[in-house]
């Protein structure tokens, strides 16, 4: 591999470099697709589709730390109380859950995928499958107890991880996972994650960013969505230096569903950044999203949702909500709701808007006894009302109501 | 035929849209010998542009300035629009009809000119109304007979300024509008008889360096109109510019520079067609507006260059940048469009928002047809206080076509109490073509209020069926519909260019059904 | 109870209440009637604390205390109630937690012990049957989608709900068909009590029908021009506001 692979590389690409010819055996599609993120380079703000998320500015300022193994012991999950399945990936490396298997259910360390065509223009995905030595993977049975699956990515004082996971949900079977972006200390984290939903089947994830302040963090969800099948998605994030969740849902089949809903609570100088593309490829698809960014301080929330009806997927129904609520003079709000539309009998719509908290709102609490925070914290909880609302699981509706709490006492 | 549609429903009708019949009705080229330089671009087509304008040495050093930075630049490929690249030295940059371009009286420009000009419906000798579009003889006659019984002498005038391939070739009531103080001439006549304005304010708002098309045309922009109204003048009647490009292989780069200065008001409309070629010409123009204190620019373009053929042969590249400058308190300015014409749109008609208390505004109607491309759309920067902003877009896809809105509004950190309204709605007739929204906003100040709303849909067969036992054809039951899709862009026009823009409406969507 | 001195509040700019005194004492009710812009609203506003509508001059004392100046939450712990013209709509708040947490709010700065959840549910349920809302409704976000009389039944349950020592109900009476008016009239009268003051602001007078005012003050051009006993309303609707508005 030769220096001229980058143009003016940085100091973080010349590690990358080092690093991936450092790697054992790299297979031939790995080293296509590093050279792909070569030409390519980290996104920068030229880069339509990342004009709000300078991963190349950011990571330009990344110190490498890449001290690993200053890994102490790892605090139970709040997840807990939900008895999940854990899996955890630290610093890139996968620990499985110890003890049976439960009935259907099969996982393990596998290889990881050689390409994803739609996404052969990502920069990151490219880097992340020729970095990624082996992935997650979790394949979901059609009589799988209905217990949830726990992933935890702790990235702590590494200066960078890549890891993949791959999930099957079979027909007709029902799937539920948490994801937990975790982990203190600054270093880049990038997770592909590949999944298929089968006919029929339902698949409920929810993600949950929360690691410190410096993580620079890129999470890519690309699911295939079959007939009659329903991917359900809960996000709650708390954002860091540069963080970007994206999901491409490829709504495959007659009948497929997805339902996408996401919140940002930002304070300091944390960005988050909630980037989807529904792609709807068959007639009789149905999409609901709704996006919630509540942002203080000097913290940026970003929002770009794309909505895609191919000629064939007549009769959608898709609608896309992003609302922001900016509570202080030095926060910043980004939207793009986008739709690409290339069929003619669909009902398509997206709505955003932005503003402060309602000063009427506001007097009308306080008047009824309620003080300054607790009635700014109300009107903040009840602005992200609807993205609750879709949390069909109670305990995890009222873990998520408390961090909310948590955030806004902050607040 | 109808008979069928009436059975299978609009669907299969608009399969058989190809059977359309040809509707570009000014497809006509007119027979002047024209005086070009040769074919491409270099610096000394730029040279060869400026001495035949007799230009100033500092137009001249200006031109020279952005073509040296073109030649660094990128052409933008982010747009919703796929085309071949374009080969820069393969066309012509200026051309001129032979005759000699500048012509002392309207009785000195060659009679093919003035007859392509009735043709158009754009009587020069007695241009009264401004008519771009079809049926423009008929037209013509009854808003004149409009405007006879509403006044007596004192009815609503239209001045209009023809440019004509790379010259304005006449513009008319110049006395009139001298006397109320209002400056309104061809670019190149103002070059000459007001260079300190043009110095003064062309590309203050957008730079020689501002995109690829914009500093292509700043190199090589032949002719345009100058607008100047001064102090407290509102401008006695609606000016216009009617553009044709008439050569073959030829690009037209016109510039449009209108300032209004405190308390000042003008309505500015602009149409425009090109012939049938088989060739794909390029159109780059820039427009700058300079709204000062509480002054007000209403500006309406009804645009209908030819969009090709039906199987997307031929046509025009509209590429264009237009921007207004509200650099004054209390400063507003109002953008409708109604795009109908063009192979390729490349279009952001945008607003700055500088003064406190001013206020932009976007209207638009964008309709693509067989193998048209639309992207268009607006900019909104909010720099100043209480600034108000509203876009309506309503695009409308048939054939084969795609049409994209794109739009910014950006609120900047000091501008308080900033208020945006937007609604995108989009039409598809057809199920080959694509419609699209994609619509950013940034904002830095938590006391704006932004909304925004989109939707997509299509005609409504209820309501078709019911136009359609009414007794309406298909055809004139969808460009009701259409028409009162886009009523909320229509009802902004100028009531000249109104009924005009709807007959537009329906002339460009057929053959989209049965 | 509360005492008015003297108050002016100037509003964007414009000097709405010039010098305003009134006085309800504990157990009475007062009605102010006034035409429009007579300054009805700018009045309870100021009075309640809104941003906006602070006083340039004079006393607002509530039970001898001038609450002037203090954050409007605390002049509700104090036992202000306003009863909106236009009600808020809270999406994402259901309407038992949302009363349930001003009540507690309220409670706790007054030092008194929160109501648990069990006994605000039987308490909330008693209420809402008298102001007539079913009790779906509670389980609502606050006040969102219901019709205009729903909101102030919603505005009467609060006042059933909070027992406040002094309400203030703006144009209460606006949008109500008879029924409803007839409720709010069992709601304020059912409070009535030595303890308790009332101030009926209103256009017309028939919220007067069902709630008898001890005393009628005329508010015009941001004064009271003219007091009397209960009969001034009817003689009102009879004349009209003109004269005061000339007289103002």
């Amino acid at each position: 591999m030769s220096e001229a692979l980058f143009n003016n590389p940085t100091p973080f690409e010349v590690d990358l470099q080092a690093a991936f010819a450092g790697r054992a055996k790299a297979t031939g599609a790995q080293a296509a697709a590093f050279e792909r993120f070569a030409k390519l380079g980290f996104p920068n703000r030229r880069i339509e589709g990342w004009k709000w998320s300078d991963f190349h500015g950011a990571l330009r300022k990344l110190t490498p730390a890449n001290d690993a193994e200053a890994q102490g012991d790892i605090a139970p999950s709040e997840f807990a109380a939900l008895n999940p399945l854990e899996f955890r990936i630290i610093n890139g490396q996968i620990e499985l859950p110890q003890g049976e298997l439960p009935d259907g259910l099969r996982y393990g360390v596998v290889e990881p995928v050689a390409t994803i065509p739609e996404l052969e223009r990502h920069a990151i995905v490219n880097l992340n499958i020729a970095m990624t030595g082996k992935a997650l993977g979790i394949e979901v049975g059609e009589n799988t107890p209905d217990r949830p699956i726990l992933i935890r990515h702790i990235n702590t004082n590494a200066a960078f991880a890549f890891t993949q996971t791959m999930m099957r949900v079979s027909a007709n079977a029902r799937a539920r996972l948490i994801e937990t972006y975790e982990g203190e200390g600054s270093g880049f984290y990038s997770h592909l994650f590949h999944m298929v939903v089968r006919d029929g089947a339902q698949f409920h994830r929810t993600v949950v960013h929360q690691t410190g302040a410096d993580q620079i963090v890129n999470a890519v969800c690309a699911a295939k969505i079959d007939a009659d099948a329903a991917f359900n998605q809960t996000s709650l994030s708390t954002g860091s230096r540069l963080s970007r969740h994206e999901t491409i849902v490829h709504l495959w089949a007659q009948g497929g569903s997805a339902e996408i809903n996401s919140a940002a609570l930002l304070c300091d100088d944390r960005h988050a950044d909630f980037t989807t593309h529904v792609v709807h490829k068959a007639p009789h698809c149905r999409t609901r999203q709704i996006h919630k960014g509540v942002a203080r301080d000097r913290a940026r929330n970003v929002f770009q949702g794309k909505f895609e009806v191919e000629r064939e997927a007549q009769k959608t129904d898709a609608k896309m909500t992003a609302n922001a609520l900016l509570l202080s003079d030095t926060a910043e709000a980004n939207h793009k709701p986008e739709l690409e539309i290339y069929a003619d009998d669909v009902e398509c719509a997206h709505g955003s808007t932005c503003g402060a908290l309602d000063a009427d709102a506001l007097f009308y609490l306080r008047q009824r006894g309620l003080n300054e925070a607790a009635a700014r914290a109300l009107l903040v909880e009840a602005f992200l009302g609807e993205v609750l609302d879709g949390v069909d699981d109670e305990r995890l509706g009222d873990i998520f109501r408390n961090k909310i709490a948590d955030w806004l006492v902050y607040e | 035929m109808v008979e069928a549609t009436y059975k299978e429903g609009i669907d299969k009708a608009t399969v058989a849209a190809t059977a359309s019949l040809e509707t570009y009705k000014y497809g006509f080229t007119t027979d002047v010998q024209s005086a070009k330089p040769p074919k491409g671009l270099n610096e000394d087509t730029v040279r060869y542009i400026s001495a035949k304008k007799e230009e100033p040495d500092w137009l001249l050093e200006w031109r020279l300035v952005a073509f040296r930075r073109w030649l660094t630049m990128e052409e933008p490929t982010w747009a919703m629009v796929d085309y071949p690249q374009i080969d820069y030295q393969d066309a012509y940059y200026y051309s001129e009809p032979a005759s000699g371009a500048k012509y002392e009286s309207i009785d000195d420009v060659p009679p093919e000119i003035l007859a392509d000009f009735e043709k158009l419906g754009i009587p020069l000798r007695e241009a009264e109304v401004l008519l771009g579009v079809e049926g423009a003889a008929a037209s013509a006659a009854e808003a004149r007979m409009g405007e006879a019984s509403n006044a007596d002498g004192g009815g609503r005038k239209v001045a209009v300024d023809a440019v004509f391939d790379s010259v304005s070739v006449a513009t008319t009531f110049k006395n009139e509008l001298a006397k109320a103080g209002v400056i309104f001439l061809s670019f190149s006549e103002a070059v000459r008889e007001h260079p300190d304005l043009v110095r003064k304010y062309l590309g203050t708002v957008v730079p020689t360096s501002d995109n690829f098309f914009a500093t292509l045309n700043s190199a090589v922009f032949s002719d345009g109109t100058f607008v100047y109204v001064p102090e407290g003048v509102k401008c006695p009647m609606e000016l216009s510019t009617y553009f044709r490009i008439n050569e073959a292989n030829t690009g037209q780069f016109e510039r449009t520079l209108i300032i209004v200065a405190p308390g000042a008001y003008v309505s500015y409309l602009e149409g425009c067609t090109a012939p049938m070629r088989d060739e794909n010409q390029l159109h780059a123009a820039v427009v700058e507006l300079i709204i000062e204190d509480d002054a007000e620019i209403k500006y309406s373009t009804v645009q209908n260059w030819y969009p090709g053929d039906k199987d997307g042969k031929g046509g025009i590249y509209n590429f264009v940048t237009k921007r207004a400058d509200c650099r004054g308190v209390n400063a507003k300015v109002s953008w409708t469009q109604v795009e109908t014409g063009s192979a390729i749109t490349w279009k952001y008609p945008s607003c700055i928002l500088r003064g406190d208390n001013s206020q932009g505004e976007f209207y638009s109607i964008a309709i693509t047809n067989n193998h048209q491309q639309a992207d268009t759309g607006t900019k909104m920067i909010h720099l100043g206080k209480n600034t108000r902003s509203r876009i309506i877009s309503k695009g409308i896809s048939a054939g084969k076509s795609n049409s994209t809105y794109r739009g910014l509004v950006s609120v900047h950190r000091k501008a308080d109490n900033v208020r945006n309204f937007t609604q995108c709605d989009s039409l598809l007739i057809g199920n080959e073509c694509g419609a699209h929204t994609i619509p950013y906003v940034e904002a830095k100040n938590p006391s704006a209020i932004l909304e925004h709303e989109a939707t997509t849909s299509r005609l409504s067969e209820d309501q078709l069926f019911y136009c359609r036992q009414r007794g309406l054809s298909e055809e004139d039951a969808v460009a009701l519909l259409v028409n009162g899709f886009c009523k909320d862009v229509l009802q902004k026009l100028p009531m000249e260019f109104a009924v005009e823009a709807q007959k537009l409406v329906s002339v460009s969507l057929e053959g989209s059904v049965g | 109870m509360l005492k008015i001195e003297n108050l002016h509040t100037t509003v964007g700019g414009h000097e709405i209440l010039k010098g305003l005194s009134l006085d309800v004492p504990a157990g009475e009710v007062h009605a102010i009637m006034g035409p429009n812009g007579s300054g009805k609203s700018t009045l309870s506003y100021t009075v309640a604390g809104r941003d906006g509508y602070a006083a340039s001059e004079g006393a607002v004392m509530l039970e001898g205390t001038n609450i002037l100046g203090l954050a409007p939450d605390v002049r509700a712990a104090k036992g202000l109630f306003l009863s909106f013209q236009h009600p808020m709509e809270i999406p994402g708040v259901q309407t038992m937690t949302f009363i349930r947490t001003a009540l507690n709010a309220q409670r706790r700065a007054r030092g008194e012990a929160e109501v648990s959840a069990a006994d605000f549910i039987r308490l909330i349920r008693e209420k809402a049957k008298l102001v007539g809302l079913d009790d779906a409704k509670l389980k609502r976000p606050f006040n969102v989608g219901f019709s205009g009389g729903e909101k102030k039944r919603m505005e009467m349950l609060q006042l059933a709900i909070f027992e406040p020592r002094f309400a203030i109900m703006d144009e209460t009476d606006s949008g109500l068909d008879i029924d409803a008016l007839k409720m709010v009239g069992d709601v304020v009268n059912a409070l009535r009590g030595p303890e308790r003051g009332f101030l009926i602001i209103t256009h017309y007078q028939r919220l007067l029908h069902y709630i008898k005012p001890d005393r009628v003050h005329v508010l015009a051009g941001g004064r009271i021009v003219k007091s009397g006993a209960a009969g001034l309303a009817a003689e009102l609707e009879k004349s009209g506001y003109e004269q005061f508005i000339e007289a103002a």
